[in-house]
Order: structure tokens, then sequence, then C-alpha cells
């Protein structure tokens, strides 16, 4: 399965579902940015940016991998200071305590950087901390086979 | 404070429905319960039915839980709210905002979205655990540990997750976990120069609340007064309802160390020291 949008695109073994989508502003004067979700599960309709909707849908064999973009400001910061994403994905950066909301078994993983001019965060759920190290491949897989264009000039507030 | 204050943003008439199931719950209560335990129920029976009538009527329940809302226990992983923890709806030392969402559609922003602002644990000293893909400082070098919050309902999480949105003070590579969360009907970039406007949306947390934050449908006044922190801020406690202004310019509200005027052209705005004192 291959999916693509907003300069973002993922090549997901089978049985992955994945979205790709960025938001409408709530006020003019606010700026959103593109979202990837992809998780080896259907993911729910109603999703909050870092995977709230899904997580709680999570088995321990599921993984959800969300990719979020910041806006321009971003670059050079230093909490993106990090160029690329990590390759591989850090089996060790996954904690229990890792989770935007924690969930009794699971863990989690945060990761920002700037790749290709354009600042990201990285955010991995495992659903299983006593099953990571066979699940934080899989991630680290998918996480590898992510495709992120090139900073294009465009419409304030992103690509 | 019932009254409202901004045409835009109307505050909650009072509900004769909600007010008369109030008084024969009361009235159930005194007759079934020592003073200081009647007095104690009562209050939270009336705000768990100004802030959410219809959960606290229809659904089985506490009136604590329809205070609070969803998920307000320690174990369901949520991070709770800084009025609760230390007394004021701003991130307290130690701490610095981290980043920011909005949840669509809240009764608490009479329908709007509402803002929730991360304040993270800010390091100690030592850098630990920092750096790299590493954005969490180990948890010696932080100044909060883990546990649950005390409130009478708001019993979340504090200084437990190591979570970062990631809007806000973007020149800290490194924190510790959330401390606490600070709400508003505000967007956090016009609230903190240090976040940026990049909107993140998390709808789950809709009607999360507390004791300590307001209920209902906020006028200017009152959504300033939480804006600079509430009760535990430096206006100190309310002292008066919302009056017309003597030149019936706008409206007020007098605190114990100061007052927030609001007028169709200002907003609100507040008014504390020395020029207050004149």
């Amino acid at each position: 399965m291959r999916i693509s949008a907003h300069g973002m695109a993922a090549d997901l073994p089978g049985g992955w579902d994945a979205r790709i989508y960025r938001r409408p502003p709530e006020r003019s004067e606010a700026a959103t940015h593109p979202v990837l979700h992809a998780g080896n599960f259907a993911l729910p309709a109603e999703r909050g940016d870092y995977g709230s909707g899904a997580v709680e849908l999570m088995s321990a064999a599921h993984v959800l991998v969300v990719l979020r973009e910041f806006g321009a400001e971003a670059v050079d910061r230093p909490l993106f200071a990090p160029r690329g994403r990590p390759s591989p994905v850090p089996y060790a950066a996954f904690r229990p305590d890792g989770l935007q909301r924690a969930i009794q078994g699971q863990a989690g993983a945060q990761f920002f950087f700037t790749e290709n001019g354009r600042p990201f965060c990285l955010y991995v759920v495992l659903g299983s901390y006593v099953n990571r190290s066979g699940l934080a491949p899989v991630a680290a897989g998918v996480v590898d086979r992510l495709q992120i264009e090139p900073v294009t000039a465009g419409p304030a507030g992103g690509p | 404070m019932n009254t409202s204050t901004d045409p835009d943003t109307p505050a909650v008439p009072a509900a004769p429905a909600s007010q008369r199931l109030a008084e024969r719950v009361a009235g159930f209560l005194g007759a079934h319960t020592s003073r200081r335990g009647f007095i104690a129920r009562t209050a939270v029976i009336g705000s768990a039915l100004a802030v959410n009538p219809g959960g606290f009527v229809l659904r089985p329940g506490t009136a604590y839980a329809a205070v609070c809302g969803p998920a307000p226990d320690c174990a369901a992983g949520y991070t709770a709210f800084c009025c609760t923890t230390n007394g004021a709806n701003q991130c307290p030392p130690g701490t610095f905002v981290g980043g920011w969402w909005k949840a669509d559609g809240s009764s608490y922003c009479c329908g709007g979205p509402r803002y929730y602002i991360d304040c993270q644990n800010s390091c100690t000293g030592c850098s630990s655990g920092c750096g790299g893909y590493n954005s969490f400082y180990s948890s010696a070098c932080i100044n909060g540990s883990c546990h649950c919050a005390s409130g009478s309902c708001d019993q979340r999480r504090v200084s437990c997750n190591y979570f970062r949105y990631g809007q806000c003070h973007q020149e800290i590579g490194c924190g510790g976990p959330v401390a606490c969360r600070v709400v508003s009907c505000t967007p956090p970039y016009e609230l903190f120069g240090e976040c940026s406007n990049a909107s993140a949306t998390d709808n789950a947390t809709t009607e999360h609340s507390a004791p300590c934050l307001p209920g209902g449908c906020p006028g200017a006044i009152e959504q300033h007064y939480y804006d600079l922190g509430g009760p535990g801020s430096f206006l100190g406690a309310q002292l008066t309802g919302e009056m017309v202004a003597p030149d019936d310019a706008g409206r007020f509200t007098n605190y114990q160390n100061g007052a927030i005027y609001w007028t169709p052209g200002t907003g609100a705005w507040e008014v504390h020291g020395a020029i207050k004192l004149e």
C-alpha cells in the first residue's frame, strides 16, 4: 500500500492502514500542517493529531506511527536540531511513560528533527512495552520507508 | 458570576430546572447528613449541575465525576490541571510552556475551541539523558516526581508523561515530563509569545475539567481572569459579581488585588497596583 499527500509518502506492508491529512485552521491566525498516521490496525475516523482515538484501540501486537510537521519557524531551533529522522528508530527509546496519554501496557517514543528543510515530530506507539523487541523493528521498518519531499515555496503554513 | 460581558460569548443563564433539582437534592441531603457534610455535598452537586447538568442528571456517576469530566483518575493516563496542583491556572515555577493543543466544540468555551497548554518540568542543572534525538532529561534532573494529583476529583497524573507537543519554547531542546495543564479559550500564541501558531487538535479532552476552573460558558471578564491564573493569580479571589461601570461604558469585576474591566471596544483588561489604588 502506498499513500502520498502534502509532500509526504509512505510505502506500507500489507494489513496497514494510513492517512495523511491537513486540518483547516480554526482561526485565520492559526496555522495547520500535514500529519501522517500509519498503523497495523484499522484507524478510526476520529483521531487526535498524536493518535488519540486510535491508541485506545490498539492490542499488544499493534504499532502506530505519527509524523507531524511544524511551521518553518521551527527549523534550526534546538528542539528540531537533529538532522533527518532516526534510523533505525532506537529500541531503547521506548518507555511506558513516553506516551501522550499513559495506557497500561503500551510504550511510546518521540523524536523531533528537521529533514529536507522541514521540521517534524515522529511519535511511535507500541501496543506492548513487554514485546518492544518485536514491535520496535516493525515500526522502524515503516519509518525507514517514509518519504519526505524537500520544502517548496508555498502558502504560509507549510507545503 | 453569571452575567455576560461579551455579546459573542454570552454567559449561561440560570437554569431553572437544574436549580430546582439542586434544591430538591439539597433538601434530601439536609435531612440525611450533618450540617458540614450537607454544605460540602451541595457545593459539589451545585458545581456539577452548573458545569455539566446533562451529564450529572442523566448518567450514572458522582457529582465529582460530572465536574471533572471524563477520565479524571490517575490510571486514566491524562495529566492534571495546574489549578489543582498549584492553585492557579498557570504554569508553576520550575516549569515551562512546552506545547499546546485545541479541542473543538467545548462547552467550557461556549461551543468554540478550548486550548490546553502543557507545562513541562524544567531541568534542575544536570543534563543526564538529554541530547541527540532524546528531548527529555532523565528523572534525576527534573523538578517534579511522578505522582497522582490529590484534587477532589481531578486526580490525574503529575510529572509523569514524557511527551511534548512542541510548539512552545523551541529554543529549549530538552525538558522534563508534563507537570500539569493550563486551559484557556484564548489561543496560546496570543497568551504566550514563545508559542507558535502551529495548531494541533485532540478532541478527546474537550470536557476535561476541575473544580478550580470556570464552568459553563464564561464571559470575557471571567475568561481574562482565568487567563491570568484565576483565584491563585496576583488578582486573588473574586470579590464581586460583574457590575456596570459608572460611565455605563462597560462592565467590571472586583478582585482582592485589582479589577478587570471590559468594554466592547477594548475587550477585557486588568487594573491593579498603584493605578488601581488611585
